[in-house]
């Protein structure tokens, strides 16, 4: 057995010394964050401090300097007059999983006094979501200026509960040198789409498993056939009858498009509508269902003359007439303790995103479609080159999503049919069957 | 030449090729999110795709640091993976030692219960946790975190600790205890420096164990203040549709330098730990 | 021995006490203490409350608690069969990989250490780069890597050097298993790579010497001076490398959330899912308790395996 030397022993003493500074270094700032972050740590309640949950990107912290600014100059304002301060809480931008936490919060009573939700399960929090009609009506903000599918959500004229920011909605684009007449039907955009896809140039649509996804491809089709996602009590829209031969029409239409190859197979890993934009800028795409902000982000990534080179129009549909899409997009909910708290929370997102010089600016500079239909016409609102388009869609044809808490299930058990489909890993008729044995 | 020459000739140039080959597996799809957190977002969906990016788009890098907390981020993990560093790897090395040097009933059932916690998946235990948390108002602390972290890593690390301290000859127990040392100074003097070696290995396993923890921080955080690194480089992500990916590959960028940064620096620690090892002694 | 010396007992009396083979008091359990504290406070109670979890109709919020069986009957319609399918494929090559990858990386840097060659370092860290990474971002990586048509760049390498420009990387359902199996690779390497490293340490070098001199092949040394010398550390290996990805979904969330269909949906991954995506927490917890029994079948197999072949060789 080998002696440990002296001079191992003293090697590994200042190395040992070395790592406890270090080590000790490491704690003193550990002490010193826990203290700044404690400060900020309780949920709201006592006057004169209010807590805000947003996203990054709509938040001070946005990538997005104009919405960064906007939304600091906004919370600076609000602070420096009414003397209340404003911590932001970040929320996770994987944002099912969010939203999941955030109910949690919300039913234990210790959501963030103003935050944000995404519209497609704010029913779920109405009735944790505070009334703020006091602060509402005297800004201004009624009912009926919502886009009509966001009007359930907000409440009605004696009771606001909710305030939808901004909207989206899934359209059809087109290249205009390629297709001169937009299709409006399954039949003729097959037809209008194979000597172009022969070429190179396909139809697009996401088909990942993922939100946007069901949303650009499976609700439109499947609502303009007349068909419910849930019917009353939650049952099931597609599980007999008409909604299910509804479903399995729209499902086909996938197959049909990989079938007749004027849609590759990729098109199942696409998550969300973003995901075609490599396709887009490679010159490899005829026509494409897509979210609005499409629009800004073809600009954005480089793709030249958007507004001459490509249309909007409706989603075709089976027929070529009943045409549906989806919407959703984020609101503001008040879950604040206290009556003074939920009267400062709800002034403040008033005040930043609701009001309509506010929304027109905010919508500005994130590139949005803004929730309420007067701010289009707004001075300050600066829209792309699609937004009267858009703004049609959102009018004549828009829906949401259900609001019950069984639509998250549904959502999963049709992603997994519209993925399984694109890949040509199951029969259309197979993928219902195993979507509505899932739900069961 | 002689043949032993030409032989060990031959060897190294294969291992020359092996480490090339290895580290082209590895360092390939960091060094793409390198390029790709320098390019413009005209660049970023170019086909065919450009290697590297045409102008340096240094600004990515500005817009990330300014205006997302990833600096804090960055400390917040530091500070949770310090803590869980030094609290995991002491409590490691004693139960370690205790296993394979000490005789006693339940000490089967005390390595298997080990095993046991470290099959537990890290969601099982904070869907269960989470409630309780809340009702003890132990969640936003790091201290709570920590003591998480802790109990996730220790099992695995009394494990890798256990297999050096059997590597450590008995006789140098046996004589420090002839000589009236008492278990402690036993363990203090003896075992804790020549098992050095284990022990940095260990802290640098925890580390990094530590450092790319997603869903526990996910489900036991709401203040965005204490928000570790994971969940930071994933808020760069826009959920509005923005294109956002240059300034995920700029944050995931950013959470590396760290840890490269650490294995550089300790390097000499990690190699002379690895290497002249607890066998010694 | 130096460092007796500084430890020399006061009196006559105790040195001969200490002589004396006795056995000394430990007490183990003080020592435990600590340990077993925490894991009881951080285990016990999920364990026991996951399974009490799958026995009712629990959704997030805390919503229909009553106890029921539909949890457990739900399983097979939840797809529980094909999910342990592809965990059985996606954790088994992963293990074989890691292993095998990991030991072999170890072995080489120990060689290049040995023969002073330059750049193990940039091999290493590399390696361990890769590990230390979240998996969250792991998965965004590599789905740009694998992004299809020729805009992905692997896809556009592969068209460089004369193959396919539309590799199906995540589209197809078989390929994209073996796609996620091999991003899971790329992370995990490390871990054993770490651990082979400090146990080839171990291997006595003038015996791995001695042997060459006698001609031994390369081969015969490996298997019969360095392998059994690891021999332990692979075991440890193996099961770590077997937990770890058994309980991994961070990455495949976010690589391909599961799809397309559910052909990357992993054991681990549907319990996020149920729980975080759908709200189900009865159904979720069924499938954590799942989950944990997979997990204590797989290692108790080992330890039966591992005793059995001990025994055989004894």
């Amino acid at each position: 057995m080998a002696p440990i030397t002296g001079s191992e022993r003293t090697l590994s003493r200042r190395s040992v010394l070395k790592l406890g500074g270090g080590i000790g270094a490491l704690a003193g700032m550990s002490a010193l964050l826990a203290a700044c972050g404690d400060s900020g740590a309780s949920g709201g309640g006592a006057s004169g401090t209010i807590t805000w949950g947003a996203q990054q990107f709509f938040s001070t912290q946005s990538t997005n300097k104009d919405v960064a600014a906007f939304v600091k100059k906004s919370l600076d304002a609000f602070e420096k007059r009414t003397g209340v301060s404003v911590t932001l809480q970040v929320q996770s931008s994987d944002n099912v999983a969010a939203m999941a936490r955030l109910l949690q919060q919300a039913s234990q009573g210790r959501a963030a006094d103003a935050s944000m939700v995404d519209s497609y399960i704010f029913p779920q929090f109405a009735q944790y979501a505070k009334d703020i009609t006091s602060v509402t009506s005297k800004a201004g903000v009624t009912v009926d200026d919502f886009f009509p599918f966001f009007q359930p959500l907000v409440g009605s004229s004696s009771k606001v509960t909710g305030l939808p920011i901004h909207t989206d909605v899934r359209m059809l684009y087109y290249r205009k040198d390629l297709v001169p007449t937009p299709p409006t039907s399954w039949d003729e955009l097959v037809e209008v789409a194979k000597p172009l896809a022969a070429k190179g140039q396909y139809f697009l649509f996401p088909a990942g498993k993922s939100e946007d996804p069901i949303m650009c491809t499976i609700w439109p089709g499947y609502w303009s056939q007349g068909a419910e996602i849930l019917g009353d009590s939650d049952t099931l829209g597609f599980a007999s009858g008409a909604g299910h031969d509804a479903m399995l029409n729209t499902l086909a239409f996938i197959k049909r498009c990989i079938d007749e190859k004027i849609t590759p197979t990729r098109v199942s890993t696409f998550m969300v509508s973003d995901d075609m934009l490599p396709d887009i800028i490679g010159g490899r795409v005829s026509m494409f269902v897509g979210g609005s902000w499409m629009a800004t982000n073809m600009e954005a990534q480089g793709v030249k003359d958007v507004e001459s080179t490509w249309g909007v129009a409706p989603i075709p549909s089976m027929s070529g007439t009943d045409f549906a899409t989806a919407s959703g997009g984020w609101m503001y909910g008040i879950f604040a303790k206290d009556a003074e708290a939920t009267t400062n929370a709800a002034q403040f997102v008033v005040d930043t995103y609701i009001d309509k010089g506010a929304m027109a600016q905010f919508c500005t500079a994130a590139g949005y479609l803004p929730a309420r239909q007067s701010v289009y016409e707004s001075p300050d609102f600066k829209g792309g080159p699609f937004t009267d388009g858009f703004r049609e869609s959102l009018a004549k044809y828009a829906k949401a999503r259900p609001g019950s808490p069984k639509y998250a299930q549904v959502a999963t058990a049709i992603q997994v049919a519209m993925s399984s489909v694109a890949s040509q890993s199951a029969t259309p008729e197979a993928a219902l069957q195993t979507a509505i044995s899932t739900l069961s | 030449m002689s043949r032993p020459i030409v032989r060990r000739r031959v060897t190294s140039g294969l291992l020359y090729v092996g480490m090339a080959a290895t580290t082209v597996f590895f360092l390939f799809p960091l060094l793409w999110v390198l390029s790709m957190s320098l390019k413009s977002p005209a660049e970023l969906f170019q086909s065919p795709p450009a290697l590297l990016p045409q102008a340096w788009a240094w600004d990515n890098y500005t817009t990330v640091l300014q205006q997302s907390p990833i600096i804090r981020n960055t400390l917040n993990s530091l500070v949770i993976t310090a803590g869980t560093m030094v609290l995991s790897v002491a409590l490691a090395t004693v139960s370690a030692y205790v296993v394979s040097r000490m005789d006693f009933k339940g000490s089967k059932v005390y390595e298997r219960a080990i095993l046991a916690c470290q099959m537990i998946s890290p969601v099982i235990l904070v869907v269960a946790l989470y409630p309780v948390l809340v009702k003890l108002s132990l969640l936003n602390s790091y201290a709570s975190l920590i003591l998480v972290y802790v109990a996730v890593t220790v099992p695995f690390l009394i494990w890798f600790m256990r297999g050096f301290m059997e590597t450590i000859p008995r006789e140098l127990d046996e004589a420090a205890m002839l000589d009236g040392c008492s278990r402690f100074g036993l363990f203090v003097r003896i075992i804790v420096p020549a098992a050095r070696s284990a022990i940095v290995s260990a802290a640098v396993l925890t580390a990094v164990m530590s450092w790319s923890q997603f869903v526990i921080p996910f489900i036991m955080l709401d203040n965005s203040d204490l928000f570790p690194i994971s969940l930071g480089v994933l808020n760069l992500q826009s959920t509005g549709g923005a294109t956002t990916l240059q300034y995920v590959a700029a944050g995931s960028v950013i959470s590396i330098v760290p840890v490269v940064v650490i294995f550089i620096v300790f390097q000499r620690w990690i190699l002379g730990a690895l290497t002249d090892g607890a066998v010694k002694g | 021995m130096t460092l007796t010396a500084k430890t020399v007992p006061r009196t006559r009396a105790a040195r001969a006490n200490a002589r004396r083979p006795r056995p000394r008091r430990d007490h183990p359990y003080l020592w435990l203490a600590p340990s077993i504290v925490l894991l009881v406070a951080v285990f016990a109670y999920p364990i026991v409350e996951i399974v009490r979890l799958s026995f009712t109709g629990a959704n997030l919020v805390g919503a229909n608690g009553d106890y029921t069986l539909h949890s457990w009957q739900a399983l097979g319609a939840q797809g529980l069969g094909s999910i342990l399918g592809i965990t059985v494929f996606f954790v088994g090559l992963s293990i074989v990989f890691q292993m095998l990858l990991g030991f072999f990386i170890a072995l080489m840097l120990v060689e290049a250490e040995k023969r002073r060659l330059v750049g193990s370092v940039v091999t290493r860290t590399a390696v361990m780069t890769a590990w230390a990474i979240p998996g969250v971002i792991i998965g965004i990586i590599w789905r740009l890597l694998y992004q299809e048509s020729d805009s992905g760049i692997l896809n556009y390498l592969s068209s460089l050097v004369g193959g396919s420009s539309n590799i199906p990387f995540l589209s197809d359902p078989h390929v994209a298993l073996v796609s996620v199996t091999i991003a899971n690779i790329w992370r995990g390497t490390a871990l054993t790579m770490i651990l082979c490293y400090a146990g080839l340490k171990t291997v006595p070098n003038d015996i791995v010497e001695a042997a060459h001199m006698d001609g031994a092949a390369p081969f015969s040394v490996l298997r019969n001076i360095i392998l059994p010398t690891v021999r332990p550390v692979l075991v440890v290996n193996l099961i770590i490398v077997t937990v770890e990805t058994l309980n991994t979904f961070d990455m495949i969330e976010a690589l391909t959330a599961g799809g397309p269909g559910t052909s990357t949906q992993v054991l681990a991954l549907s319990v996020y899912n149920l729980v975080f995506g759908q709200q189900r927490l009865g159904v979720g917890a069924a499938f954590g308790v799942v989950l944990m029994l997979v997990n204590v079948v797989v290692v108790v197999a080992y330890l039966v395996i591992i005793n059995r072949g001990e025994r055989t060789r004894a």
